[in-house]
């Protein structure tokens, strides 16, 4: 069985590598908690590029303005009509940023539909770790960092119950930016729920 | 009338008295073999073998000669002139025999003789058929006897099954003052933790035996029926019941005697006082499931420090509540005959006892309320509910509100007078320099400033155009040898970040020129150029300078703690068993048991109990609907909605995909 790769988007406009701790962030927790093969590094991969087919789950983050290319917008249109998942972390943790902004209707117009808020209950916060209220909050919500607001939903895009494109304003990118190293000092290991995002993107 | 004739009319008493004898004792033979459940088949041979031998005893009767000798043997009157009637050598005589036998009316003989062989028979089939009345009507159902594994009884077996038709008996602990209640024929027996249960059956041939858990009970016999009586114990418990090789389950279902809920509704939160004096009022509210016994208060008063500390408790307003199942009591405790010390602690909580005398006393208290004595040295820093401090920042308004009010006043500029006008725009003038102000302190405190732009000399302030702070930006971000710190493209990070808010400044400069000149219209376009650079440097706020990072590799087996060792090849990690399995495990033996229904329905009774009295600790969630389809199950009524609800509560609820993942791999 091919292992799971870590992927995450490369796109032209923006800062794409604004977290670049998140992949090693996530391995490790796939590694610390599941028995799914992993492998140890991660990959960027353009979202102009076919390679973008190869990952079953990818990561988009950044601070500013986002506008896809043509190239971009079609790939990445197969690419989720071939079953793949875009998560995307809005890394000002705003509800109505640049990026917000730009990147929600950017996904709205690439998925035909806009983006909803996806129910606490839905088998996303269940697939590995359980989550019962829903998306775990970030110390930068409840810091009042940005808008000072705790985010109570993700927002998504479904096709037949599963989730094609998830989106979140929690600002996991900063929430999870650190050196995995540095994860025996947390009292509770915040990078949980992206072990639920794998094992959704893994088995739905 | 002639004596043969008056022979033949006893005759026919006494035959149809042996009839009608015969069809009793058939009746009764028939009832009595249902009510012990005996089938149909053998219960109407046993009739007809009972009727056959009353009619067979009765067969003299059709002879008259035997008729005759017994109204003889009963009537000594008659002196044999009957029998030497009926004798053909007798016909001589015959004229004088009639007239002797004329007086003598033996008739009457006869039909009270038939009436009182009636009085047997009788008896016995009403005794039957009050029997056949009184037992469970499951008892006579075909195939369907309780406690006989596919409703058959086993070759060879007694036919009276002591294990149907069971009672229950259940005497709840005198204190709770609950009546005794009997359940009929139970598949389970809930009841209180001590409760005395009574189980019994009808006894008959092979002993029964009991065992609950792995305890055996004691089984006594009497009055035709065996029991056992035992306490109920304080965990779901089996009993398991055997006549022969024949089984029945019961299941023990205790109900714990809750202990007593205490509120204290007074004092509210925990204090310090300065003093030590007065009157505390204590109020609490009780309540309790079956009946409190009594109520009081309990304080500890501790005092010292450091390692040093002295405790003494207090017992306050001990008084009874006449096993009522709620109350409440109050109490003014006096602070004063504490003799508090500074420093002293009163702890206070209210205390219940329930009358449970068999599993109890229950005892509970409420939360605990603290009052402490202040030390003289805390005076000073006694807590209060201070303000929050004020933000100078929050007074600001904002450019977006200025620009609002600008407009506004721009659209009712044609119907105001000239004074009102200047009045209104010096106001927003003075708001627009405030907030300029602001930027400038950020974007001094930036260029290495005291960032208190705003208490600079005015005329200096002034002076200071956006090309002269331009100028400190670039002074700013090169070291004193002349090198820059950062460099983007053609200007410094610093002033690449500091630009737009230089904007602002200059902007909200002209913007509250234009204002106080009472000219709003003018002043529009340099607000809304503010505005406009304000949300930039809001992005710039946002870029962040930082060099590359090095890709981390994560090491794989050092985090699944594979472990390292010179040609030892490390295991794979198993996987542990999951809380789902035990769950998944007990799905499946409730499926088992579902599969059963149809062709044993005792034994799919016996198994769902078994699982029931498991999930009651495990999944209590699970065990309630189970207990209800238990119910239906053992009173025939239909149990699907709750099998249903059962195995949702132990699979949780279906989920249902529209197929096989989407994901598609490789293009």
């Amino acid at each position: 069985m091919t292992p799971f790769t870590f992927a995450t988007a490369q796109y032209d406009s923006g800062d794409w590598d604004s977290a670049p701790f998140v992949p090693a962030n996530v391995i490790d927790a796939v590694a610390r908690y599941t028995d799914i093969e992993v492998t140890p590094t991660g990959v960027v991969v353009p979202l102009a590029s076919r390679d973008l087919f190869r990952y079953p789950l990818v990561y988009l983050t950044g601070h500013l303005p986002v506008r896809f290319s043509a190239a971009e917008r079609g790939i990445l249109r197969t690419y989720l009509d071939r079953g793949g998942m875009l998560f995307v972390d809005d890394h000002n943790h705003d509800v109505d940023g640049q990026f917000h902004k730009t990147a929600t209707d950017e996904l709205g117009r690439l998925a035909g539909a806009p983006l909803r808020e996806l129910p606490n209950s839905d088998p996303l916060y269940s697939a590995f770790f359980a989550f019962p209220e829903g998306p775990p909050t970030t110390s930068h919500e409840l810091n009042g960092w940005g808008d000072n607001l705790v985010h109570k939903h993700l927002l998504a895009v479904l096709r037949r119950d599963r989730i094609r494109i998830l989106y979140s304003n929690k600002d996991y990118s900063s929430e999870w930016s650190f050196h995995p190293d540095n994860k025996r000092f947390l009292s509770v290991d915040t990078t949980r729920f992206a072990v639920n995002l794998v094992v959704y993107a893994l088995t739905r | 009338m002639r004596a043969s004739e008056r022979v033949a009319r006893a005759q026919r008493a006494l035959a149809a008295g042996a009839a009608a004898s015969a069809l009793l004792w058939a009746i009764a033979v028939a009832a009595l073999a249902c009510t012990l459940g005996v089938g149909g088949v053998a219960a109407g041979l046993g009739a007809l073998a009972a009727a056959a031998v009353v009619v067979g005893r009765a067969l003299p009767v059709r002879r008259p000669e035997r008729v005759a000798l017994w109204l003889e043997e009963q009537v000594p009157a008659l002196e044999y002139a009957l029998v030497t009637s009926l004798d053909p050598a007798g016909a001589a005589y015959a004229g004088e025999l009639e007239s002797r036998l004329a007086g003598i009316a033996f008739e009457p003989v006869a039909r009270r003789a038939a009436w009182r062989s009636l009085a047997l028979p009788s008896g016995a089939a009403a005794l039957a058929v009050l029997l056949l009345a009184v037992v469970p009507s499951r008892a006579l159902r075909p195939g369907g006897v309780p406690g006989v594994v596919d409703g058959r009884v086993p070759n060879g077996q007694s036919a009276v099954d002591a294990l149907a038709g069971l009672s229950a008996r259940i005497e709840p602990p005198r204190y709770t003052g609950l009546e005794a209640e009997v359940l009929d024929d139970p598949v389970r027996i809930p009841a209180l933790v001590g409760s005395m249960i009574t189980i019994e059956g009808r006894a008959g041939g092979e002993p029964v035996r009991g065992v609950a858990d792995k305890d055996p009970l004691l089984i006594a016999i009497g009055a035709g029926r065996w029991r056992t009586r035992f306490p109920m114990p304080n965990a779901p418990t089996v009993v398991r019941l055997a006549q022969s090789s024949r089984e029945r389950l019961l299941l023990l279902e205790p109900r714990a005697d809750s202990v007593p809920v205490v509120t204290l509704d007074s004092p509210v939160r925990d204090t310090v006082l300065r003093i030590a004096a007065g009157v505390l009022p204590l109020a609490a509210a009780f309540r309790d499931d079956f009946g409190l016994a009594e109520g009081w208060w309990e304080l500890v008063v501790s005092r010292g420090e450091g390692e040093s500390f002295a405790f003494r408790t207090l017992v306050l307003g001990r008084a009874g509540f006449g096993n009522s199942r709620s109350g409440s009591r109050a109490w003014r405790l006096s602070l004063d005959s504490l003799n508090l010390e500074p420093g002293d602690l009163v702890h206070i909580r209210a205390v219940a006892r329930d009358g449970n005398t068999v599993t109890g006393p229950g005892l509970a208290g409420s939360d605990v309320r603290t009052i402490r004595v202040a030390r003289a040295g805390e005076y000073d820093s006694v807590a209060v509910e201070a303000l929050p401090p004020p933000d100078p920042i929050a007074g600001l308004i904002s450019e977006r509100m200025l620009i609002l009010l600008t407009e506004a006043l721009e659209r009712k500029r044609p119907r105001l007078p000239r004074p009102e006008l200047v009045a209104e725009s010096g106001r927003i003038a003075r708001d627009q320099n405030t907030l300029r102000r602001e930027v400038g302190d950020i974007v001094f405190s930036r260029l290495g400033g005291d960032g208190r732009e705003s208490v600079r000399d005015e005329n200096a302030r002034d002076a200071l155009t956006p090309d002269a702070l331009l100028e400190a930006a670039e002074a700013a971000s090169v070291r004193a040898g002349g090198e820059r710190v950062d460099f983007a493209e053609d200007e410094t990070p610093v002033v690449a970040i500091n630009r737009p808010l230089l904007e602002a400044y200059n902007a909200m400069w002209d913007a509250g020129r234009a204002l106080g000149i009472a000219d709003p219209r003018r002043a529009l376009p340099h607000m809304y150029a503010a505005l406009a650079a304000i949300q930039r440097a809001r992005l710039a706020e946002r870029v962040y300078l930082r060099g590359a990072t090095k890709p981390v590799i994560v090491d794989l087996a050092k985090i699944r703690l594979v472990g390292k060792k010179d040609g030892i090849e490390p295991r794979s990690r198993a996987p542990r068993v999951g809380e789902d399995d035990v769950m998944a495990r007990r799905a499946a033996r409730f499926d088992a048991a579902i599969g059963l229904l149809r062709a044993g329905p005792a034994a799919a009774i016996d198994s769902l109990l078994l699982l029931r009295a498991e999930l009651l600790v495990a999944a209590p969630a699970a065990a309630t609907p189970l207990g209800d389809a238990l119910d239906a199950l053992r009173s025939g009524r239909d149990a699907t909605g709750a099998l249903v609800r059962a195995r949702r509560a132990l699979l949780g609820p279906a989920t249902a995909g529209a197929g096989l993942s989407p994901w598609g791999g490789l293009p």
